[in-house]
């Protein structure tokens, strides 16, 4: 039998090295490398608004991609400055610049919406007749009660408004009731005039439930387009 | 009538103490002139005109931290300081002639500074931490004086204190006074170099990290020999570890540069700051030269090793033990892996090491609960602008997940701490994040 030269066992040494390294990584929990950036520091937001904020589909967290990202850096400041009340957002928000707020909104504006989010919400069965009167509030509003259409804002897709008006579509159907409740009772003080406080007291608790239902089912596509026409109600935050 | 019994031996017990206070006779020796001269020439605002300095004194000593509410004016005031005894509102120091402090006059901001009454005279409550203020020198109160009478004058009145009987009975921090507080401007100390002294200036005075980081009792109190040896903040609920040389709990093994890196920035290669230290770096030592944090890092470590850690023995049997690092090896693979690496040693700068934090292994368990219940992101200061955080995870991990978790960080990478039993992690659940 022929012995193996100096080369060969070289060879078959750094072979059986570069097998055991990939077998022991392949053994050991993939860790994500580190980089500076914004996508790196972003990952402290997805256990609750989802990977690049693309949505979670049962829980109350809201979508924070493809919002406008005027939207974003209002809210945030608004966490900030306790005009909006969550204490862990509050916490979170408290000290930092304006600058960093705005990074941060610009780049989850720019991601896209999860699909699954909205695709998993559909295996609960809704009642037909409340999603109806869901779908005609957010569409036609009540404009014998002062009620105007959801679209006549949020957009006819409900995908939100450029500049700074939210997208609707595919948002979780407990934030919506929570948002609305919100500024029902004061504690979310938007700037004035405070247009959906005004509008939140013109919304019954059944409304508030329908509209919610039926917008949380609606697939969003992340794309808000500019504003067209004048809006149907004063709003300070616009 | 529980109440009135209370008052009175209340009472009994705060003049047999007065008499004890006021029987003390501190004996200080005099510090030669060419040491005054060598901590004058330490201060980095000297030459600056008294606007400036009194904006650099008033960040030193963190006003807006108490006076300026969320969202609100600075040095306005109106925010709720929850104490044991009740809620004091901070009040309106913008130069306002009906709300603010617009007809104070120099002398009447020094008397509150120095000697820790109002106006009119009436005693303060230390929630104000006069027992600080009085060592700041006359002609840096009046730097400050000049900066608070510069500012934009802001309509808005006090609001009262809602604090209980006794204790809101103003006369009556008479005796509290006689116990806890001594008058008196920073005396430099004679054996200490230039730096020392005016790290102990600013750290005893301005910055009053004794307000925080030490025990106190049941009158809120400190005594002297418990001063920043760390303890619980009240009713905040979280634990201001010891900042004396003590070498588990305090700043013993801590390199100056580390202490400066943190109060400077918010973050340094192993740590970051969180809770009610976000707030001070933000409001306050961000501003700072950094020649001053370190001479007061020198100070602090220069002191004697004192660690009130209110340390909890081993509570859990070792079966326990073994179930929470075992779940907690799996918590840890899941959800703290891709940040706090596989080795504990965190991201420089980025996500702070758990291997050897004292923040971790300390005996209190409250920091280390309430971080991985409410998450945390460091101040965005002009040397960290754009912090990297951590989530909250009180939503997602259950009070065992967070137990298992915590014990084992605390028993890796050379930790070695007690186990966290689940009932401490459901006690913080319900503790007001802020």
């Amino acid at each position: 039998m022929r012995t193996l030269s100096r080369w060969d066992s070289t060879i078959v040494l750094c072979a059986i090295v570069m097998l055991s390294s990939q077998v022991a990584r392949a053994q050991a929990p993939a860790i994500a490398p580190f980089e500076d950036s914004i996508e790196q520091r972003m990952k402290a937001c997805v256990v609750c608004h989802g990977e690049r904020g693309g949505g979670v589909a049962n829980a109350a967290f809201p979508r924070l991609a493809g919002q406008p990202a005027d939207y974003l850096a209002s809210q945030m400041k608004a966490f900030r400055e306790g005009r909006r009340t969550y204490a862990p957002m509050n916490y979170l928000m408290a000290r930092q610049t304006d600058a960093y707020l705005q990074e941060i909104a610009t780049w989850f504006s720019a991601q896209k919406p999860d699909p699954q989010v909205v695709e998993s919400r559909k295996r609960f069965a809704v009642d037909a007749g409340a999603l109806a009167a869901g779908e005609a509030l957010v569409r036609r509003g009540r404009p014998e009660a002062g009620l105007p259409a959801c679209v006549s804002c949020h957009g006819e897709t409900l995908n939100g408004s450029l500049p700074g008006i939210p997208a609707l579509a595919g948002m979780p159907r407990d934030f919506l009731i929570e948002q609305v409740g919100s500024w029902k009772t004061g504690s979310h003080r938007s700037p004035e005039p405070n247009c959906m406080a005004r509008i939140a007291q013109r919304m019954s608790g059944s409304d508030i439930v329908a509209a919610a239902t039926w917008l949380a089912l609606q697939q969003p596509d992340g794309t808000p387009q500019p504003r067209s026409g004048p809006l149907p109600i004063a709003c300070g935050s616009e | 009538m529980r109440s009135l019994t209370r008052a009175v031996v209340i009472v009994i017990v705060l003049l047999a103490a007065a008499w004890f206070a006021l029987s003390r006779n501190p004996h200080r020796p005099e510090a030669p002139p060419a040491l005054h001269a060598q901590i004058a020439a330490l201060d980095p605002v000297a030459a600056a005109d008294p606007v400036t300095r009194g904006r650099y004194l008033a960040q030193a000593g963190d006003c807006i931290g108490c006076h300026q509410a969320r969202g609100g004016a600075p040095f306005a005031g109106g925010v709720a300081i929850p104490t044991v005894f009740g809620t004091i509102y901070s009040s309106n120091l913008t130069p306002d002639r009906e709300t603010g402090i617009g007809q104070w006059s120099a002398d009447d901001f020094w008397r509150a500074l120095h000697e820790g009454k109002g106006k009119d005279g009436e005693y303060l409550y230390p929630a104000f931490p006069f027992p600080n203020y009085t060592r700041i020198t006359r002609p840096d109160s009046d730097a400050m004086y000049a900066y608070l009478m510069s500012l934009p004058p802001v309509r808005q009145p006090n609001r009262d204190n809602a604090l209980r009987f006794p204790y809101n009975v103003r006369p009556l921090v008479a005796f509290w006074r006689m116990l806890y507080f001594t008058e008196g401007v920073y005396e430099p100390e004679p054996q200490k170099d230039a730096t020392w002294n005016r790290g102990a200036y600013l750290a005893s005075g301005l910055g009053h990290c004794v307000a925080c980081h030490s025990p106190r009792n049941f009158l809120g109190g400190i005594a002297r020999a418990d001063e920043l040896s760390g303890g619980v903040i009240a009713v905040q609920d979280w634990h201001a570890p010891s900042l004396t040389s003590d070498r588990q709990a305090g700043l013993g093994d801590w390199h100056v540069d580390e202490v400066v890196q943190l109060l400077k920035h918010g973050v340094s290669d192993r740590y970051a700051v969180f809770g009610p230290m976000a707030e001070v770096v933000h409001d306050s030592t961000q501003h700072l030269d950094e020649n001053d944090l370190r001479a007061m890092a020198v100070y602090l470590k220069s002191l004697p090793a004192k660690a009130s850690d209110d340390a909890p023995p081993e509570r859990t049997t070792e079966s326990m033990r073994a179930d929470l690092v075992r779940r907690g090896t799996q918590v840890y693979a899941e959800q703290c892996v891709d940040c706090h690496r596989s080795n504990g040693e965190g991201v420089s700068r980025a996500y702070p090491a758990l291997a050897r934090n004292p923040g971790v292994i300390m005996g209190s368990t409250i920091n280390a609960i309430r971080v991985v219940l409410n998450g945390g992101l460091p101040p965005g200061t002009a040397g960290n602008p754009r912090p990297y955080g951590m989530p909250p995870f009180a939503q997602k991990l259950s009070d065992d997940d967070v137990a298992s978790v915590l014990t084992y960080v605390r028993n890796s990478w050379g930790n070695q701490a007690p186990a966290v039993p689940p009932a401490d992690v459901q006690r913080y659940r319900s503790v007001p994040i802020e």
